[in-house]
C-alpha cells in the first residue's frame, strides 16, 4: 500500500476486452482485491505482477504503468 | 469460471474466520486481565469472578476453533498451487508486513499498562506480564492485517 505517483490504465485496457476485476485476477493468478487497490493506485505491484499484467493484456509494460510526471509531459 | 469464484469465497471464508478469532481472543485477553486484577483484589471467588472465568471457559476454546478453522482452510488452499498464488499474493504479503507495526505497539502498549497497573495493585506474576504481552503483540498483527486487508 503506497501513495507513489503512479499511473495505470488497467480500467481502460479492462474495458478494451471487457474483463471484469475478477477475470483480470483469474488471469493473472491474484485476488480480485489485489487487481483493485492496483487499480485504484492504492497498492503499486511488484516488477513481477505488472509484467503478468502487461502480458495478459499482451501490451508493454509502460502503456500499462506511467510515472506521473511522464503522463504530464505527454 | 469455477476456480475465480473459488477464490473469492475462499478470501472471504478466511477473513470471516479471521473476525471472528479476533473477536474471541480479544474478549479472552480483557477477561483475562479483569482475572488478573480481580486476583489482585482476591475477587476471583466472588459472582463477578466466576462469570469471567465462564467467559474465559467459553471465549478460549472459540477462538482456538476459530485458529483450527483457519489452519483447515490454509491446508486446502496449500493443496491446490494455483489457490494457493492467488490467496498468498503480494497484496497479502505487503499488508501482512505492514502489519507488524502493529504488534510492536500492541506489545509496548501491554508492557505500559502493566507498568501503570503496578503503581496502583501488587503486580509480581512476571509470566502473567510477559505470556499477555506476546499475545497482544500477536492479537495485534491480526487485527492490523484484518483492518488493512478488509478495506483495501
Amino acid at each position: 500500500m503506497t501513495s507513489k505517483p503512479l499511473r495505470n490504465r488497467l480500467k481502460v485496457h479492462r474495458a478494451m476486452h471487457n474483463w471484469t476485476q475478477a477475470e483480470l485476477a483469474r488471469r493473472v493468478d491474484v485476488t480480485r482485491k489485489t487487481i483493485n487497490t492496483v487499480e485504484n493506485g492504492r497498492f503499486v505491484p511488484s516488477v513481477y505482477l505488472a509484467l503478468k499484467l502487461a502480458r495478459a493484456f499482451d501490451v508493454p509494460i509502460e502503456e500499462l504503468f506511467q510515472l506521473e510526471d511522464e503522463r504530464a509531459q505527454e | 469460471m469455477k476456480m475465480e469464484t473459488e477464490i473469492e469465497r475462499l478470501d472471504r471464508a478466511r477473513l470471516r474466520y479471521l473476525g471472528a478469532y479476533l473477536f474471541f481472543s480479544g474478549v479472552a485477553v480483557v477477561l483475562f486481565l479483569v482475572r488478573f486484577f480481580f486476583y489482585a483484589y482476591g475477587l476471583n471467588g466472588s459472582p463477578a469472578g466466576i462469570a469471567v472465568l465462564i467467559g474465559l471457559f467459553v471465549t478460549v476454546p472459540a477462538s482456538g476453533l476459530c485458529v483450527l478453522g483457519q489452519g483447515l482452510l490454509w491446508a486446502r488452499i496449500r493443496k491446490d498451487p494455483k489457490l494457493k498464488e492467488a490467496l498468498d499474493d503480494e497484496l497479502l504479503r505487503a499488508i501482512e508486513a505492514q502489519a507488524w507495526k502493529a504488534a510492536y505497539v500492541g506489545s509496548a502498549a501491554t508492557v505500559l499498562f502493566f507498568a501503570i497497573a503496578s503503581s496502583m495493585v501488587h503486580v509480581c506474576d512476571a509470566v502473567t506480564i510477559a505470556l499477555t504481552t506476546i499475545l497482544v503483540g500477536a492479537i495485534a498483527q491480526r487485527a492490523a492485517f484484518y483492518v488493512k486487508y478488509r478495506s483495501a
